[in-house]
């Protein structure tokens, strides 16, 4: 029993390794993906936004809306259960949009939605490269993969991850006004002293951290993923399964480290 | 131009020398079963010989890095017995990739210039058309119109004569024959497992595997 937790102890800490060795690689290619000096690469990275990003925007959107409408719904009907009065209650409704949504829920049920919609897509992509030989073929052309693939990959996942957040934590706010004012009769200003009493500059900052700490995460571990594959078409499904699960682990874990430190 | 001095590895156990000298248009014959790939990933240094030397475009190349490799293989142009395209990319795409990476020449000109070689090489199909869609001779129609514009020191080709019909063969033959004549100090080598897909080519030196290694 020791042996295997051993030896599992082991493969983690290589995973680790190798995955800090890409995310090196990544950033020593850093320069010429984000300056434009491979221009092939900088094309990846705008296209890795838009597909990430700007393709997901609506859905997150919705997403977020509807968690909005659910969280301050809860709220008030908490606030209501005790009196009969909801005075006060649209201030704190605003404060718990601050503490929930943008410290937590934004970072994370982002990274979930890319993770469903792109880190699949990531891992399948990669791997169908490896297997046509195009990763060898890039190569031989003087093309750097890592330069090429990865780096546009991880750095355009993050920056759709981080900009996503932004909208995703907008989107609840706004979801949480029109619910408070449309059902509960909350006046809009209430909120908004309950938002601007509660908001800080550190908020914001940690919002930014941790959706681009997370959007890192999941485009490293499906990048890494998908150019595991090596020998048949059958290990690209597993790749996108295994992609999938391991970043949804990773986010978790890494959330739950980054709300620690901050707290 | 490529030297091979007593190379040993997994897949040559004997060892395998070669010269091609610069400026040839020079041919590799293969009997089948010869690791033809195993060949030219060595020859591009992207798999290191056990023992013995090879050298690239006049640099040894068995001790270099990976990023002293790429340097070199910038000056290099392959075309593959599938055209060698990328997947995800569409044909004006794929033609512009090599010199979008490797030159600092401005989009719009390499964009023209990669519609200018598709239409040389004859291809007729949607610039914005996947590889996926193409067929095979299309595909190495493609591989082609990026050579032509890379205007590399040593083109390789790898098995691209073959599986097409006799006239697709006889056209990229010619484009091949015509490309070389083009610069002087070119230098091309043709790899095939048949000397009847050489036909209409004219190399000037023809190395000869008689067995498979192993």
């Amino acid at each position: 029993m020791f042996d295997r937790i051993g030896k599992k102890i082991l493969l983690s800490l290589s995973t680790l390794i190798e995955m800090s060795d890409m995310l090196r690689r990544a950033f020593s290619e850093a320069g010429p993906v984000l300056t434009g000096r491979a221009r092939p690469a900088r094309r990846v990275f705008f296209k890795q936004i838009y597909f990430t990003g700007l393709q997901a925007l609506a859905i997150v959107i919705v997403i977020a809306v509807l968690i909005g409408a659910v969280i301050v719904s809860q709220v008030m009907s908490f606030a209501s259960s005790g009196s009969s009065s909801l005075e006060g209650s649209g201030s704190i409704a605003g404060k718990i949009l601050v503490w929930v949504v943008v410290r937590e829920i934004a970072p994370l049920l982002t990274a979930l939605i890319v993770i469903a919609r792109s880190g699949n897509a990531i891992a399948t992509e990669l791997g169908q490269m490896k297997l046509g030989g195009e990763i060898q073929l890039l190569r031989s052309m003087g093309i750097s993969p890592d330069q090429y693939l990865v780096a546009p990959r991880i750095f355009g996942v993050t920056v759709a991850v981080a900009i996503l957040s932004v909208y995703f934590a907008s989107a609840t706010v706004a979801g949480g006004f029109l619910t408070a004012s449309a059902i509960w009769h909350i006046p809009f200003e209430q909120i908004l002293h309950g938002l601007a009493s509660t908001i800080r500059l550190a908020d914001i900052f940690q919002l930014f951290f941790k959706s681009s700490a997370l959007g890192m995460t999941i485009s490293l571990i499906c990048c890494r993923k998908g150019l595991l594959v090596s020998r048949s078409a059958t290990q690209i499904p597993q790749a996108a399964t295994g992609a999938v699960i391991q970043s949804l682990f990773a986010v978790f874990f890494i959330d739950g480290v980054l709300t620690f430190i901050f707290h | 131009m490529i030297r091979f001095v007593s190379v040993v590895t997994e897949d040559f156990p004997h060892g395998i020398s070669f010269d091609i000298h610069k400026g040839d248009f020079s041919a590799i014959v293969t009997p089948d079963g010869f690791p033809e790939e195993k060949l030219l990933d060595l020859m591009l240094g992207m798999e290191k010989p056990g023992s013995g030397r090879i050298t690239l475009l006049g640099s040894e190349i068995t001790a270099m890095t990976e990023n002293g490799l790429l340097e070199i293989r910038k000056k290099i142009a392959l075309l593959h017995a599938g055209g060698g395209l990328i997947s995800n990319l569409r044909v004006l795409e794929n033609a512009m990739l090599q010199l979008g990476y490797n030159s600092d020449k401005k989009e719009d000109e390499i964009r023209d210039a990669a519609i200018n070689a598709l239409n040389r090489v004859g291809y007729c199909g949607s610039l914005d058309e996947l590889p996926g869609h193409l067929t095979l001779f299309e595909r190495r129609l493609v591989g082609f119109a990026r050579i032509l514009i890379t205007e590399p020191k040593l083109v390789i080709y790898n098995a691209a004569f073959e599986g097409v019909q006799e006239k697709e063969r006889e056209k990229l033959a010619n484009l091949a024959d015509q490309f070389h004549r083009e610069t002087p100090g070119r230098t091309s080598l043709a790899i095939t497992s048949d000397k009847r897909f050489l036909s209409g080519l004219k190399p000037d030196k023809i190395t000869g595997f008689d067995q498979v290694p192993k």
